[in-house]
């Protein structure tokens, strides 16, 4: 009879008939069908049906290269996102960056001092800054990137070094996609650069994504790689964010979903007037079939007619519907806002 | 710059290092590889030419998001099954063609291959492959895809898990219950 133990190892079964398992994977395999016989035969068939299957692969029969070429040829300049001209660019920033580093009395009238060199270090930090606005303007990200990084690396403790690092994180996440990147630099921006945090006008945006990151970390930052992929088809968009925020609903995940869900809702509205966020909350619920999906958007709605538009009893409504969400998580917090509803004074 | 001699890593470096011609150098390692994955994934030689081609050029545009620490191939074949998903929801059609017709070949370079001999072997050889492909439309797109990454084209499970953006651990499973559904459609032909 097929236990917890023999459904964990029908993965192991499958990756053994093609000699895919590592070593440690593979003993405890054998050690499991040395007591299982269901799993036994199981692993038998399953190896001889791989076995006997065709491999062959569907020849392709002719180059595509000439034809790919032709339609690059036709692509306007700069679609491709860096241009080998802004190399020359950033080699001068870098050498003004070495040289800052490296100032040295040469037999000329410029001693080397600490504040000499702290005037060349922002003087480079600043260019840098600078460089990189330009390469932003041109949709270079990668190279943007690469400037600042190297700037914040060189000059780390420099007054506008923490403006870099928060830019430099911001075009990790938001431009680049890089996310394991984006996680350590948001990181070192908390870790190093508070005041300029707490500063700046983004700084519920810079916590808020260093949260998502710190949860996306768990599966390698899959899940927004997941995000991205679903915005890039606008006939799937709004199902796949579904998807996203029904798979855990009370995930910091799940509420970006959400969040581009209602982007997409809004830009699809006939409406030319602006939409609220309540509307767009209550459009994006009627919108979504599946139930998990709906409990978020109910308790987002609870949440911000209790919070911000003072209306109780629209919040009543929309908790109550989603106490009864399949998520249990969801179900609890959203009966736990009942709770406060009822206790907080009118 | 002499490219034939590096690896593949090598050759996306110098791609995204601005190198043009080390496109043509991936186009031509991997446009093969990139066409039997979208085949597998589409059943279809026309909807698996389109997919190839915009995967490649995909591969070109984004290169600078590449990170080396990660293999190629996986990148690469996570913007093929991308592509390859997107295309099918786009046409909501799964039609597929027999085998033999998706290996002639009708482009400007091609040499024809043909698997139409008389003999029993190879006549059964193509009935089986008609089956299976018939019966990989039963599958779903990312079964559908580990399957083929697995068994036609031989990658990793690692690889594969960072081409589809999941666990290893996902890949068993997937693998595992792709092969039970294709093993039940094709019951008469081997037991």
């Amino acid at each position: 009879m097929l236990n917890r133990q023999c459904t964990k190892m029908r993965g192991y079964i499958a990756a053994a008939a093609y000699d895919a398992l590592e070593e440690g994977d593979q003993e405890l395999l054998e050690a499991h069908l040395r007591s299982c016989p269901e799993c036994r035969t199981e692993a038998d068939e399953l190896g001889t049906f791989v076995a006997a299957l065709p491999r062959e692969r569907p020849e392709l029969g002719l180059n595509l290269a000439p034809l790919l070429r032709r339609r690059l040829a036709q692509e306007p300049v700069g679609v491709r996102g860096w241009n080998p001209r802004w190399r020359w660019a950033l080699s001068a920033v870098l050498v003004l960056l070495v040289a800052a580093v490296g100032l040295r009395q040469w037999g000329t009238s410029i001693r080397y001092t600490p504040a000499a060199d702290t005037n060349a270090a922002s003087f480079a930090l600043e260019e840098a800054l600078h460089l990189a606005a330009t390469f932003e303007q041109q949709n270079n990200y990668v190279e943007s990137y690469d400037v600042l990084r190297r700037a914040v690396d060189a000059f780390p403790k420099e007054p506008r070094a923490g403006e870099a690092q928060m830019r430099l994180a911001d075009i990790a996440y938001s431009k680049l996609h890089w996310y394991d990147r984006a996680d350590q630099d948001y990181r070192r921006l908390v870790a190093e650069y508070q005041d300029t945090i707490q500063a700046s006008e983004d700084w519920g945006l810079v916590l808020q994504r260093r949260e998502l990151l710190a949860e996306a970390r768990r599966d390698d930052y899959a899940v927004l790689h997941e995000l991205d992929e679903a915005g890039q088809n606008p006939t799937t968009a709004f199902e796949r964010l579904e998807k996203i925020i029904a798979r855990d609903s009370t995930s910091e995940v799940a509420t970006q979903a959400m969040n581009r869900m209602l982007a997409l809702v809004d830009q699809d509205s006939p409406s030319s007037e602006p939409q609220t966020r309540l509307k767009l909350l209550q459009a994006a619920r009627d919108r979504c079939s599946d139930d998990r999906a709906r409990g978020k958007l109910d308790f987002e709605i609870g949440d911000l007619a209790f919070r911000k538009l003072e209306n109780r009893a629209l919040a009543m409504e929309a908790y109550g519907r989603a106490s009864e969400s399949p998520d249990p998580r969801l179900a609890q917090r959203a009966r736990e806002s009942l709770v406060a509803l009822r206790v907080v004074p009118r | 710059m002499n490219l034939a001699g590096l690896s593949d890593e090598e050759v996306a470096l110098a791609l995204k290092d601005g190198h043009e011609e080390a496109f043509e150098e991936l186009v031509r390692r991997f446009q093969g590889r990139v066409y039997a994955v979208a085949y597998r994934m589409t059943c279809n030689r026309e909807d698996a030419l389109d997919v190839t081609q915009e995967t490649l050029l995909k591969a070109y545009r984004k290169i600078g998001t590449w990170q080396p620490t990660r293999g190629f191939m996986p990148w690469l074949m996570r913007m093929t099954t991308n592509q390859s998903i997107d295309h099918l929801r786009r046409q909501k059609r799964h039609r597929h063609e027999p085998y033999d017709e998706a290996v002639k070949q009708d482009g400007e370079d091609g040499a024809i291959q043909s698997l139409t001999q008389d003999t029993a072997r190879h006549a059964r050889a193509r009935e089986i492959d008609r089956r299976l492909q018939a019966a990989l439309l039963g599958l779903s797109p990312t079964q559908r895809a580990v399957f083929a990454m697995r068994h036609f084209e031989g990658l990793a499970l690692a690889d594969i898990a960072a081409a589809l953006g999941c666990t290893t651990g996902s890949v068993k499973v997937h693998l595992f219950r792709s092969l039970k559904k294709l093993q039940r459609e094709l019951a008469d032909l081997y037991y």
